[in-house]
């Protein structure tokens, strides 16, 4: 019995040793129709450029997607930013590779139900004072993070919980515009690039809800990889799996993410996004 | 002759003989008071006396102090129903062979013992049934086949609790010239007073626990023994009377109880009448408080009463601290989503499906796997479970926290693969396993064991006469866990195990409701397809097909675990010893009397909510209401109410209610009411109804539900022990349960802060069930452990 058991931990380690099969995630904030045939083809891309065996790795969670890098359960990864940072605290070494084009100046709309009464502004109204305010996820960047440190800065430091009436994390920018579109919430912070996907699809009603302020600019997406990629998978590896990137202009594989076009990207264009997740707590 | 008559075998002088010993050795009850009596070798002695004189008492008394040298036929036969007439008659001689030997007889009959056995029979009219189940054999047969048990142990001496009571009188005679021919000394209890003069040699009386007849045979008439039994219609101011016609319904059991424990022994007679009356009964009087104690003053009330006043006394404390919960509803304009929802049910669009057999498949592979898995963690649990503190413990543990989180602390080690699927159901459904199976086997009926000659190994007992008396309940419940393994598979979706649920929830959160809807209806269409699908049969192919489908066993890190286990889920600063930033650390923990308030307030609405949907609910699916299409469309509903995940009902009143508590309270009471509703139309349905006539009003108040009750306030009180882990999942309604501080802390990848609460949680759950198990009134005993 034991004999079989070592046999079987031995083929099962010769299988992982012989054939390393370069991973990849992506966080779950898009649209996620057919997601998997989608970034097959960006995995069937990468395995062209790169010459080695690509997998897309699917995940439902941000932080599942951290901790998928973590565990080297898959090598790269399209993070938001502040999972980004998550992730490079968590892995010494990793490196941010690209970003999209929209990432170096990305932006999140507050948005209201019609009932508020809350027109679009230069800034958050003091109105919104004891209205109800959902989130996306709670580490979202867009849908969290940023919405929140806006906030703080522009009330003094207050914190939602004692601000709005009500604070709730409805786990997703789509699930945050039904639900304040349907007036269950007040008021919503979402990503600028899901809300505008919904509004062109014709999938929000604006006459019920409608963005009252976006926020100043910020760095967001950004795909990060091991620090050890070179190590395993040959020299030069990291900055072929950047030029894959840098390079991709098939318009099919750039709008899954959605993105115009890559951009390159470094680990100190994030540090604003840790400070403040360290400011909020999320980090420590 | 007269030599032989001198050497008493036992010899009683003025002795005390009873029931059940306290710790000082002191009887609890004693039945025979003062008792002088001798028997001797080579006597036969006929045993008389009325119900509840204490013949039963008497020949346990002799049982045990004879041991080895007599042969024991009890009273009501103590047969095991489910194995075959061969195996039954070879217990007899279970202690002489090995334990291997008599598993292997279980598996192929020892040749030895099948001839000898089948001889036997021949002897006693029971040729060519050898290999019929007892339980399909007559009352006489089965008579037979306790004689015949007797007669194979081989021992000189015999004792017999009427073992002539069920056949005709040619029989008896019959029967007991066979036991002549092959024991000296005998004592057998009787009611046929003709018999013991004509075929005895000496008669043993009995009388309200006097020992009024001690003669031979020859000295009596018949007249002498009529002083045995006073005027049967007299009341004879034993309670146990009451039990004593052949089929007391089910219902006479609690009345029978209510009355004063003057006498409150269990007797026999009532054991031997609860199994007739089937399982449930039995059940009932395993549960049956220890004779003697009459601390409950409570005792002589009706059990109706009680059980209302302690359902007016939930609703009434729920009613009492809804002012402390958020109930604040904020409707505007929900009906457009609302409307995308019922269009995405009614045209689901099937179409653009991904790949849905793989992922049904991979549901049901998870399934499966994850039950098998957990049964045989949970089975040897079982088996320790009554024994060991530690194991009951460690039971509630892992027991008291969701498969979900379960799920998200294995995703840390295993990653997204097969393996955290399966220990995400295998753990928490062996701690449940454990505790069922071990109630289940605890209310087998005892009388097969107890029947057992002395010296039957621990393994032979067990496989002989406890499980096979179990077995069809614990497969019954086994297969009820399944149904729970497909819900909860498809809920491990949600964190990203590709099963149905993946689909489900990203379609659902997207607002692609027409794919949402194809995914629900798949799963509605399996969990009502079960009974066909799920067939014993097809168990081996869906295995194999799983374990084809879960595909390669996924390479575990063990760094990766043991970093988990030693560094993640412990606060850096206790690992580093620093007590001070211990401190820090805890008051960086969210409050947890808040979170602990609205937990246990969410977990006592969600109950008396459940209860009230059952209560309305349930007659929708029961055979004895309305009409086919209508218990059609009922079934249909409560399949619906109790598939569809929680999550996604909090979700629909989320948006029709706004955030608040009661959206959460909604969908726990809906979800888990419809599954009780599901369980107590199931039950009704094997109840035959006694008052033709009545309007459906009367049936339901008058006729089902005072019948239905107990068992539904008993499943009311396990739902509650559920309710209140599921609470912890529904965190995202921005309620901050418990569980709204454990998903953050994994969000925030603070393993720590995640793991200290899970571990308040589990403490906070083992609490409440400790606590509902005290609170439960004896009057709901679990009937049918496979309905939970």
């Amino acid at each position: 019995m034991r004999h079989l058991a070592l046999a079987a931990a031995l083929a099962l380690f010769a299988q992982g040793a012989a054939a390393e099969t370069f991973r990849f995630t992506a966080i779950p904030d898009e649209d996620q129709a057919r997601l998997v045939e989608r970034f097959a083809k960006v995995a069937d891309y990468l395995e062209e450029r790169l010459g080695v065996e690509v997998e897309y790795v699917p995940v439902k969670s941000y932080s599942a997607a951290v901790t998928a890098f973590r565990n080297d359960q898959v090598q790269l990864a399209w993070f938001g930013g502040l999972s980004g940072v998550q992730a490079r605290r968590l892995v010494p070494g990793s490196v941010a590779l690209a970003q999209g084009s929209e990432d170096d100046a990305f932006m999140s709309y507050f948005i209201a139900h019609h009932s508020t009464g809350l027109e679009r502004a230069d800034a958050l109204p003091d109105a919104i004072e004891d209205m109800s305010l959902t989130f996306g996820s709670r580490t979202s960047t867009s849908g969290r993070l940023m919405p929140e440190h806006f906030f703080r800065q522009r009330f003094d430091d207050a914190d939602p919980e004692a601000f709005f009436s009500r604070v709730g994390y409805s786990g997703d920018h789509s699930r945050t515009i039904a639900l304040v579109e349907a007036g269950t919430w007040d008021l919503g912070a979402v990503n600028y690039t899901v809300w505008e996907a919904a509004v062109a699809d014709g999938r929000v009603d604006t006459d019920r809800v409608e963005v009252i302020w976006a926020t100043p600019p910020y760095p967001d997406y950004n795909w990060t990889l091991r620090g050890d990629a070179d190590e395993r998978f040959g020299e030069g590896f990291t900055d072929r799996v950047q030029a894959a990137f840098l390079e991709m202009d098939d318009p099919e594989l750039l709008a899954s993410f959605p993105r115009e076009a890559f951009i390159p990207a470094d680990n100190a264009l994030y540090a604003p996004i840790e400070e403040v997740a360290e400011e909020l707590g999320l980090l420590r | 002759m007269e030599s032989e008559q001198r050497r008493p075998l036992v010899a009683f002088a003025a002795e005390d003989l009873g029931h059940g010993r306290d710790r000082h050795g002191r009887l609890d009850s004693v039945v025979l008071p003062r008792l002088t009596l001798a028997l001797h070798e080579g006597e036969r002695v006929a045993l008389l006396g009325q119900s509840g004189s204490g013949k039963s008492t008497l020949l346990a008394e002799l049982r045990e102090r004879l041991g080895r040298r007599a042969a024991w036929c009890p009273q009501h036969h103590g047969l095991v129903p489910a194995l075959a007439v061969y195996h039954n008659v070879y217990m007899g001689r279970l202690p002489e062979h090995s334990a291997l030997a008599n598993l292997w007889n279980l598996v192929r009959p020892l040749r030895q013992p099948w001839r000898e056995v089948e001889a036997l029979c021949e002897q006693l009219g029971l040729a060519g049934l050898l290999r019929r189940p007892v339980g399909r054999l007559s009352g006489g047969q089965r008579q037979r086949v306790a004689i015949a048990r007797a007669l194979y142990q081989g021992r000189a001496l015999f004792l017999g609790d009427e073992p002539v009571a069920s056949v005709d009188p040619h029989q008896a005679l019959r029967l007991l010239a066979l036991i002549d021919a092959r024991h000296t000394t005998q004592v057998v209890a009787l009611h046929q007073r003709e018999l013991a003069l004509t075929h005895f040699d000496r008669v043993w009386g009995l009388r309200d626990g006097r020992l009024v007849i001690d003669a031979p045979s020859r000295d009596l008439r018949l007249a002498d023994l009529d002083a045995l039994y006073p005027d049967a219609d007299a009341p004879a101011g034993s309670p146990r009377e009451a039990a004593t016609p052949a089929m007391p319904g089910p219902e006479a059991l609690p009345c029978a109880r209510g009355r004063p424990a003057s006498s409150a022994v269990v007797s026999d007679l009532q054991v031997g009448a609860a199994l007739r009356a089937g399982p449930a009964m039995s059940e009932a009087l395993s549960r049956h408080p220890h004779p003697g104690h009459g601390r409950h003053w409570w005792r002589g009330d009706s059990t109706g009463l009680k059980l209302a006043r302690h359902t007016l006394a939930l609703v009434a404390l729920a009613v009492l601290l809804m002012p402390f919960a958020d109930l604040a509803i904020h409707t505007r304009e929900p009906w457009t989503e609302l409307g995308r929802m019922a269009l995405g049910m009614a045209w689901p669009a099937w179409g653009s499906l991904e790949s849905p057999l793989t992922a049904i498949g991979l549901t049901v592979a998870v399934a499966i796997w994850g039950t098998l898995a957990g049964v045989v963690l949970g089975f040897p649990l079982a088996l320790l479970f009554a024994r060991s503190r530690l194991v009951r413990a460690g039971c509630a543990f892992v027991r008291a926290i969701h498969e979900l989180f379960w799920a998200l602390l294995f995703l840390q080690v295993f990653g997204l693969s097969a393996l955290t699927a399966l220990a995400a159901l295998a753990i928490p459904y062996a701690g449940i396993f454990a505790k069922v199976y071990a109630e289940i086997l605890e209310q087998a009926p005892r009388a097969p064991r107890d029947a057992l000659p002395p010296g039957s190994g621990r393994l032979s007992r067990f496989v002989y006469a406890e499980l096979p008396l179990a077995w069809a309940q614990l497969v019954a419940y086994t297969r009820y866990r399944f149904e729970c393994a497909l819900r909860a598979s498809v809920l491990l979706g949600f964190v990203g195990l590709p099963t149905l649920g993946f689909h489900l929830e990203t379609a659902f959160r997207e607002g692609r409701y027409h794919e949402a809807g194809a995914l629900l209806w798949l799963f509605y269409l399996l969990i009502a397809s079960l009974p066909w699908w799920g067939h014993r049969r097809l168990v081996p192919v869906l295995l194999v097909g799983g374990a084809w489908l879960l595909g390669p066993w996924p390479s575990v890190d063990g760094a990766l675990l043991w970093r988990f286990v030693s560094e993640d889920i412990w606060p850096p600063a206790l690992l580093a010893g620093d007590w001070a930033g211990l401190t820090a650390w805890l008051s960086r923990i969210p409050a947890l009397g808040p979170a602990i308030g609205n937990t246990l307030l969410l977990g006592l609405l969600g109950t008396v909510g459940a209860l009230a949907v059952a209560l309305l609910l349930w007659p929708l699916a029961s055979r004895h209401f309305g009409n086919r299409a209508s218990r059609l469309a009922g079934r249909g509903l409560l399949v619906a109410l109790r598939s569809t995940p929680e999550l996604m009902l909090a979700f629909l009143f989320l948006l029709l209610l706004g955030p608040s508590l009661l959206p959460a309270w909604l969908a726990l009471a809906l979800h888990n009411g419809a599954l009780i509703a599901f369980l107590v139309a199931r039950h009704a349905d094997a109840l035959a109804p006694g008052m033709p006539g009545l309007p459906a009003s009367g049936r339901y108040a008058y006729e089902l539900l005072p019948r239905l009750y107990p068992g539904m306030l008993a499943l009311l009180y396990y739902r509650a022990e559920v309710i209140l882990r599921e609470t912890a999942i529904l965190g995202m309604l921005g309620v901050a349960t418990l569980g709204f501080y454990i998903e953050e802390g994994f969000d925030y990848l603070l393993f720590d802060v995640a793991f200290f609460l899970l571990l308040v949680t589990a403490a906070l759950n083992i609490a409440v069930d400790a606590l509902s198990r005290r609170l439960r009134p004896r009057e709901a005993p679990i009937e049918d452990p496979c309905s939970r």
